[in-house]
């Protein structure tokens, strides 16, 4: 159990940011992503690609949320994903059809958790932003972060942001895991309480869910604190929130999505012992 | 990001697993449940105490395994799946336990840990007071110099399981009354001396309070903890490791389980959309605590983020709660099953954005840490 980013993730992190500092909102950042080597990222090196996991795709995903780039990135992991022929193509730098059909099955996980990722960061960009310019911009005397109001919405929107990453991470984390196989000895092994062995399927759905929702809130609050600038042409934070209402929907609209959700855990089995002690503890006639 | 315990984790779930099946445990969990009123766990912690798996992340020497932060999470997690409250655990072992390994001379650890890890003594938290809640810097309680101490005056307020404990970790004035953050001092009180008087205030939650007056308590000078005058940074620091969010995440995952279990289909379909929203945000708190801890393990500790952890897991946990109680009708106050658990988190979520620092001191805290504001 190490749920911290490891070496490669930090390091990947920092040089896309690095390699993506400039760009400009809904730039087209294909030939720049070629150059980084990263199209084949998650796809296999039988296919020409390097063969990490959804955990390091999540990474590249957020890092283009965070400057709104209009990627080919997530669309060519799913065109990689209908054929050896496709990957070896989009691993070279082909770039992907515009139009695909609707992925499904474990295609539509991976999809759909590198959705939610690229929404994290989106509203990780918005909320840049907007600390950058609350804390410059000055009204009754002081920056407009002074005020309790302002500074509590940018701190819940980061603590948002955050729980929306590690629902993110921990769904590829089981998307990778699912593909690998789990060895023998995970089977002798006590499942863990609360279930922390969950299923992909259900891990992916809520990320994106959160995501979605955590995205369209955080970039219009960032918005907002942007003032009526904000909305101008100049203003970057109104490409993201643009964005953030085009990307959230993509693949699934949230209401649906947190049904599907709730559907899976009612499907999952309880517990006994945990219900039994409930049971055990709730006698207790006296209070 | 690795999300899956290692060998050597689930080797000691497995453990503490089989020590919670032990007949003598069950016992002691069961006549918890018998009794009236709020329980007595010390039974309980010693028969858990005495198979050695309650502070997993001590060293051996003081009653531990030698594990690290994380294998807190392990021992929390199945302490609670169980149903043992945590209150005693959390206070004793890892609030009271965490600062004396921080700051106590080899003479306080040897003295107190192995009974804390033991079972075999317990430890309150005796912080608040009064006039001073979440601006701890305003305490007033005096702790004036005699020959081989002090004499500790004052009174402290809203410390759980008092009654219970064998002593008690307290912030006392030593320096200039005049001055916040100077003066402040970490001395550990024998709850058993003349001039400790222990009085229950009544809360909405099962667990009640203690009004703890102290008059002219003497402590001795092997009972201060830190070089006197300077608690404010032990204190603040033992504030910030509370606030990993583990007990809150599994409170939340407990109400939510309770509440999910007792649904039927019919309720269900109405509420399947809350079910998958709670259930993510249960989920959330889990893995922000695990990652509060995993900073903790690397010796990279960072309280703006253990922050972020309180605030998420208790608010959480409370919104669980308040989704369990209304699904089940808590103003029914039902005496048995699912429905009484969900009714006792009902009244217990309030406290949860309160204690360990207000869910608005969590946001100060974070909002302070935000680059490019002028805070
Ligand atoms: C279940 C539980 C267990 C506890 N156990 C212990 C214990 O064992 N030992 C112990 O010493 N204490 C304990 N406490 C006390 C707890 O630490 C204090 O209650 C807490 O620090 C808050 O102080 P207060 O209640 O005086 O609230 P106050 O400080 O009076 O705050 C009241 C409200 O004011 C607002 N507020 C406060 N500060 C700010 C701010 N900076 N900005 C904006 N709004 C603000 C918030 O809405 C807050 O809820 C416990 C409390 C609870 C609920």
């Amino acid at each position: 159990m190490r749920p911290l980013p490891d070496a490669l993730q930090d390091e990947l992190r920092a040089a896309l940011r690095q390699a993506l500092r400039g760009v400009p909102p809904r730039g087209d950042v294909h030939d720049l992503l070629g150059r980084l080597g990263l199209h084949g990222l998650e796809i296999a090196p039988a296919a020409g690609g390097l063969g990490l996991g959804l955990s390091y795709g999540v990474v590249v995903a957020e890092e283009l949320g965070r400057v709104a780039a209009c990627d080919t990135y997530r669309s060519g992991c799913l065109a990689a994903e209908t054929g050896p022929a496709a990957a070896a193509g989009v691993a070279a730098g082909a770039r992907p059809p515009a139009t695909a059909p609707p992925p499904a099955g474990g295609a539509l996980v991976r999809a759909r958790i590198r959705q939610a990722a690229y929404l994290v960061g989106l509203a990780a960009g918005a909320h840049d932003l907007a600390v950058r310019r609350s804390g410059e911009r000055h009204q009754f005397g002081r920056p407009i972060a002074a005020f309790q109001a302002t500074g509590f919405a940018l701190a819940a929107d980061l603590v948002r942001i955050e729980e929306v990453r590690l629902l993110t991470a921990y769904a590829a984390w089981l998307a990778d895991r699912d593909a690998a196989g789990s060895p023998d000895s995970a089977a002798a092994q006590p499942r863990a309480w609360p279930p922390a062995d969950g299923e992909p399927d259900l891990a992916a759905i809520q990320a994106l869910a959160a995501a979605a929702e955590a995205a369209t809130g955080v970039t219009r609050r960032a918005l907002h604190l942007h003032g009526t600038y904000g909305l101008t042409g100049d203003a970057a934070i109104q490409h993201y929130y643009r964005l953030a209402g085009t990307e959230a929907t993509r693949w699934g609209q949230p209401a649906a999505l947190w049904r599907a959700a709730g559907h899976r855990r009612l499907a999952s089995a309880p517990d006994t012992e945990h219900t039994t002690a409930v049971l055990a503890a709730a006698g207790k006639g006296e209070r | 990001m690795d999300f899956g315990f290692d060998s050597h984790q689930s080797r000691l779930r497995a453990r503490v697993r089989a020590v919670l099946a032990t007949p003598g445990v069950r016992r002691a969990i069961d006549d918890l449940a018998a009794g009236a009123g709020e329980p007595d766990e010390r039974p309980l912690y010693r028969a858990i105490g005495a198979a050695g798996v309650l502070a997993p992340d001590w060293p051996a020497e003081f009653g531990g395994l030698d594990g690290g932060p994380m294998s807190v999470a392990v021992v929390a997690e199945e302490l609670s799946r169980a149903g043992v409250p945590d209150t005693l655990h959390i206070n004793t072992v890892q609030i009271v336990g965490s600062v004396l390994r921080a700051i106590g001379t080899a003479d306080q650890q040897r003295r107190w840990l192995p009974r804390f890890a033991g079972g075999e003594r317990f430890a309150c938290v005796l912080y608040t007071e009064p006039e001073a809640g979440s601006d701890l810097a305003a305490l007033t309680t005096r702790a004036e110099p005699v020959p081989g101490g002090y004499r500790v005056s004052g009174t402290k307020i809203y410390s759980l399981k008092a009654a219970l404990c064998d002593v008690a970790l307290a912030a006392v004035r030593t320096g200039d009354p005049a001055s916040r953050y100077d003066g402040i001092t970490l001395v550990l009180i024998d709850l058993h001396a003349p001039g400790v008087r222990a009085t229950r205030i009544p809360s909405l939650a099962d667990e009640h309070f203690h009004r703890v007056d102290l008059d002219a308590v003497f402590v001795p000078e092997s009972d201060v903890l830190g070089a006197p005058g300077a608690g404010w940074a032990a204190l603040t620091t033992a504030l910030a490791m509370e606030r990993t969010g583990l007990d809150y995440a599994l409170k939340a995952a407990r109400w939510y389980d309770t509440a999910r279990g007792g649904l039927t289909p019919g309720d269900a379909a109405d509420s399947l959309a809350d079910l998958g929203r709670h259930g993510a945000s249960a989920d959330a708190a889990r893995l922000l605590a695990w990652a509060a801890l995993a900073r903790l393990e690397e010796d990279r500790f960072d309280p703006v983020f253990a922050a972020m952890a309180k605030l998420h897991t208790s608010e959480s946990a409370a919104a669980v709660a308040e989704w369990g109680a209304a699904l089940r009708g808590a103003a029914t106050a039902p005496t048995t099953g699912p429905a009484r658990c969900l009714e006792s988190a009902w009244r217990e979520a309030p406290g949860l954005t309160i204690s360990a620092g207000v869910s608005e001191v969590m946001l100060e805290l974070i909002a302070g840490s935000l680059s490019g504001s002028a805070r």
